[in-house]
């Protein structure tokens, strides 16, 4: 079956969040094999399913800067989505179309950012659970879920990189707030722009390639179904106090 | 008695841990970077040590989990029932140390 790709958009956490469900819930229904790719407008803290939210986020100094923030469906860490610095995506499809283990698909559908990385000249690595490395540090974070036969993994890749604004945002004792440990975070993550000067389009069409590549596909919008129904996800569930602070 | 007790595994995740207890363990919340599948299977997992005893061994905790995630079919990712029974018995010594 060929795979619908929902090209590069912009868009608020609970839109993107309510997306991902209501194409999933499409998928489930006989709906094509999916992949789409954002940008978070404005910027935005996700965190996973398990976190609590006011262990993880300081979430006065994201009202303060107007950054969303929202829980995913998805376990996994706490990440900053900075609308500038990074290209997020999301792969969902019925199990079978990539592999029925869990550490297995998460290769399957990383190797496919790893060769986008690649069309940049950046030299990357899958590192499991869900992470990929560049010289040795991570750019890009990834999160699957399940829900009757679908897989749905989404996950970002670092463009360009604001620590500072991201342990503004993301909880870390103040004592470990310093310098040094900005130093040390910057010693562990990295970004496209660590390698090379391009924009974030330009990431974006290289990482479209890394996921297109030797498959079968076309571009393809979302259904007016999948529309209303993300629309009253965004507004029932994700945009909620009751669900972003379930944990 | 209320605590709470973070552990980070090594190569893995990050789990959190608040419990509450008089002779036996009347609460538990289970957080973190984890992953679990399904995920709903986080209720029947913390509610499954919810009644044991609060000087219950680690390794009772840990077949416990085991059990409940075998029954459940919950796939833990990035954690072990060995990681959970660890982190409980920190949570319900720490306090007894600390006569919270």
């Amino acid at each position: 079956m060929e795979w619908r790709v929902v090209p590069l958009q912009q868009m608020n956490a609970y839109a993107a969040m309510a997306l991902d469900e209501a194409c999933t819930e499409y998928v489930q229904a006989g709906g094509p094999p999916t992949i789409r790719f954002w940008t978070w407008e404005p910027s935005a803290v996700s965190i996973g399913y398990f976190q609590s939210l006011h262990d993880e986020v300081d979430v006065n100094k994201c009202r303060e800067l107007g950054v969303d923030v929202v829980r995913r469906r998805t376990g996994g860490g706490a990440v900053y989505h900075d609308k500038m610095g990074e290209i997020t995506y999301s792969v969902i499809c019925p199990e079978h179309f990539i592999a029925k283990g869990i550490t297995e698909s998460y290769h399957i559908i990383c190797d496919w950012i790893v060769k986008g990385l690649w069309e940049m000249g950046i030299e990357s690595e899958f590192k499991p659970i869900n992470d990929i490395l560049a010289g040795g540090r991570k750019i890009s974070g990834n999160a699957q879920t399940r829900r009757g036969g679908v897989l749905h993994q989404h996950g970002t890749v670092l463009h360009d990189l604001d620590v500072e604004t991201m342990f503004s945002l993301l909880k870390v004792s103040d004592e470990k707030i310093s310098d040094k440990f900005l130093e040390s975070v910057r010693e562990r993550v990295t970004c496209v722009k660590d390698f090379r000067e391009v924009s974030q389009k330009a990431s974006y069409y290289n990482i479209l390639k890394g996921f297109t590549d030797g498959k079968q596909w076309k571009f393809g919008d979302w259904t007016p179904q999948e529309r209303a129904r993300a629309e009253q996800l965004a507004k029932e569930r994700y945009s909620t106090h009751e669900w972003n602070a379930l944990r | 008695m209320k605590a709470k007790r973070a552990l980070k595994i090594p190569g893995g995740k990050f789990l959190r841990m608040e419990m509450e207890w008089d002779e036996l363990i009347r609460s538990v919340k289970l957080t973190g970077d984890f992953f679990l599948y399904p995920e709903e299977g986080i209720q029947a997992l913390e509610q499954s040590l919810i009644g044991m005893g609060a000087l219950v061994r680690e390794e009772q905790i840990r077949e416990r989990i085991d059990h409940i995630a075998r029954e459940r079919g919950l796939q833990m990712i990035g954690f072990s029932p060995e990681d959970v029974a660890k982190l409980a018995v920190l949570v319900l010594t720490s306090a007894t140390q600390e006569g919270s």
